[in-house]
């Protein structure tokens, strides 16, 4: 081996041995922190906070928290019933920051439960939602969640079931849906024409292929400036069936349950049955007409003192409901209780 | 004085709990319903019937990358029935709070009385969630020679006969997903996507070669394109105001699958359907393997002869085939079904 050859050998020994150094012991002593140090500390401080929580939580004092309990049945206007228990429970400013909502639904196995868990969003950032399938679960869930007295009320709230549920006068006030619902819903209406005015549209069951697109076609002519928008599941036509252009169906772009809800509180009049959606107008203060559906008892029995509600039968001549409502809703331009914003949560 | 903790211990014996807690847990269809059969797997092997879902909704703190305070909610909301899909679940308990209090009295129960939990607890309190790999199930499938399957979300089944009866028809519905994370407003592991050109040609063909079959399009509703939509046999539940929950119970309730690596291949994974998955990712089957699961296995260990996968990138004509091999499976039972 020549000098030159020895020295050129060590030379690539040496950036051999440099390389890794560098590029192999020194990214893992900076990744230390990460692979032991975090997981560790992560782990102290939950099992900690999990073990302090917990404690406090079971001896803390259960009547600063609002409950309600709701048996969830698979019946269409159910949604709403629970959405006016809810805001009769749980009035405007009721909930502060520190108190908790806990919601405990007994459900039917056939029912939906997801929108349950998604309407307390009207009234409530923080939240607690127990949902059981079986009487025996519920037992044992009741008596995780506080004393005797603590569940005497629940046990109430969970026996009803189809009984009208009627509105106080005290839940009357917008609700307050995060802001990212309240953002997609006023950017739908603006996106599809910013100037027009809304009509909000919940269906009676069933009936909305004739009479609905009939009754909305000859509102075409005499309320130009006006747009109509379906909501819910019983606001589809048939597949690709064309539609008069003053009805625009929110769902058909893609529009999800809580921004429909959304919709509704921000469209500037509402005509449906007293679904949930028809509950979100009123409780928003939206002019307002409800129908009554001749086939299902009403889910919600509503205050006498609501001025932007008017009651009607399904059977009513629609085209005159709905100019009725229209011209109620042009008296009334500016509608200063729909809140402009969501709710926005920050650290 | 601790009643109610003494009351959440002795409540806590007879379930395992499983705890999606989204301050370090992906919010994903895939990854919820790997995560739900690990759950059912875990109950099973540990002799208990019952299981309990625990889902933590932070309102702030989020760590991942699209998830914010601002859309939590609706990321929830889009999620929310995937977790209805196991049969064993007993209760479901769904906490948003800052403190977390209530949860935590919860865990704690738990964790007290020694309960099975996925993620363990030591894994819960170091944020360390195995979501992907199938390890604990192939486990389980060596020992007992089945899994625990999923089954259709309680409460869309009326309206999922309604939308079958409407839009449906006499056709025979495949469930097909496309995976085109490209056009959504998360984009995210974009090498997974599916080529839409070829899709929308091996929908145009499959007219002619199999006029009875509509493909359901399910999946995001952005992740779409409008060609395909137009399509006289490709149907889309979505613009009917259909949601995950629906296209879950169509596909639980026995719709064959065809369709891209991605979420609903995991649901159809872990179900009964027949299913061909397509352009699978050889990155994935490390997550996968054992019980002789490598590199071009056609099969998962537990999956049926009716289900396989597909390891190659599409063609129209590889699509063809997939689909002729699937619809020659399935066509005998909707034979008898009709």
């Amino acid at each position: 081996m020549t000098i030159f050859g020895a020295v050129t050998a060590g030379y690539s020994r040496y950036r051999a041995i440099r390389n890794r150094f560098l590029f192999s012991f020194v990214p893992y002593l900076v990744s230390l922190p990460r692979r032991c140090v975090r997981p560790v500390a992560l782990f102290c401080v939950g099992f900690t906070r999990t073990i302090r929580h917990g404690l406090r939580n079971s001896v803390r004092d259960q009547s600063t928290s609002i409950r309600l309990g709701h048996k969830v049945i698979n019946n269409p206007g159910d949604l709403a019933r629970f959405a006016v228990k809810l805001a009769n429970r749980c009035g405007i400013g009721d909930l502060q920051q520190d108190t908790s909502l806990d919601v405990i639904l007994l459900a039917d196995s056939e029912a939906d439960i997801s929108g349950y868990v998604l309407v307390p969003y009207l009234r409530a950032r923080f939240f607690n939602i127990h949902a059981v399938y079986d009487a025996a679960e519920l037992d044992a869930l009741l008596a995780t969640l506080g004393g005797a007295d603590a569940v005497a009320g629940l046990r109430s709230d969970l026996s009803q079931s189809g009984d009208p549920v009627p509105l106080d006068s005290k839940a009357i006030g917008p609700p307050r849906l995060p802001a990212f619902f309240m953002n997609e819903a006023r950017e739908f209406m603006k996106s599809h024409d910013w100037s027009a005015r809304y009509c909000a549209i919940s269906p009676v069951s069933g009936t909305f292929l004739a009479g609905w697109i009939k009754a909305l076609c000859q509102l075409a002519e005499t309320y130009p400036n006006w747009r109509f928008l379906p909501l819910g599941l019983n606001a589809f036509v048939t597949e690709r069936s064309v539609l008069p252009s003053n009805i625009v169906v929110p769902g058909r772009a893609g529009i999800g349950f809580l921004t429909q809800l959304a919709i509704a509180m921000q469209a500037d009049a509402f005509l449906g049955v007293a679904d949930v959606y028809g509950i979100c107008s009123t409780l928003t203060g939206v002019p307002t007409t409800l129908l009554a559906e001749d086939t299902r008892p009403a889910a919600v029995a509503l205050l006498e003192e609501c001025p932007h509600v008017r009651r009607a039968l399904a059977h009513a001549p629609l085209a005159d409901e709905l100019a009725m409502l229209l011209d109620r809703a042009d008296a009334t331009v500016d509608n200063a209780s729909a809140p402009a914003t969501g709710e926005f949560v920050s650290a | 004085m601790l009643t109610l903790l003494r009351e959440e211990v002795s409540r806590s014996h007879d379930r395992a709990l499983g705890i999606m807690d989204f301050r370090y847990a992906p919010i994903a269809l895939g990854d919820t319903v790997t995560w739900l059969t690990k759950l059912q797997v875990l109950a099973r092997s540990h002799g208990v019937k019952k299981i309990e879902v625990l889902i933590s909704v932070p309102p702030y703190g989020w760590l991942s990358q699209y998830v914010t305070s601002y859309n939590y909610v609706e990321a929830v909301q889009n999620i929310l029935p995937a977790f209805l899909c196991a049969p064993m679940m007993s209760s479901l308990r769904v906490y948003s709070s800052p403190t977390n209090a209530a949860s935590a009295q919860r865990i704690l129960g738990s964790l007290l009385a020694r309960a099975p939990s996925w993620p363990s607890l030591f894994s819960h309190f170091r944020r360390n969630l195995d979501y992907q790999s199938h390890f604990k199930i192939n486990e389980f499938f060596r020992r007992h020679q089945w899994i625990p399957k999923l089954a259709s979300p309680k409460g869309f089944r009326a309206e999922t006969e309604a939308f079958k009866k409407t839009h449906i028809g006499g056709r025979t519905p495949v469930v097909i997903n496309i995976r085109q994370s490209a056009l959504t407003g998360t984009p995210a592991t974009l090498m997974r996507d599916s080529p839409a050109d070829v899709w929308h040609e091996f929908l145009v063909r499959a007219q002619k070669l199999w006029p009875s079959v509509v493909f359901v399009l399910v999946g995001d509703f952005s992740a779409w394109e409008r060609r395909i939509g137009l399509l006289p046999n490709v149907l889309v539940p979505r613009v009917f105001g259909y949601g995950l929950g629906h296209e879950l119970t169509l596909l639980l309730d026995g719709s064959p699958f065809f369709g891209s690596s991605s979420g609903f291949a995991a649901v159809a994974t872990f179900s009964d359907v027949p299913y061909c998955i397509t352009r699978f990712q050889y990155g994935a089957s490390g997550y996968m393997k054992g019980m002789g699961f490598s590199h071009g296995s056609d099969h998962y260990p537990f999956a049926a002869a009716n289900q396989w996968l597909s390891w190659v990138p599409e063609t129209v004509d590889l699509l063809v085939d997939l689909f002729a091999r699937l619809w020659n499976i399935c066509r005998p039972a909707e034979r008898w079904r009709q």
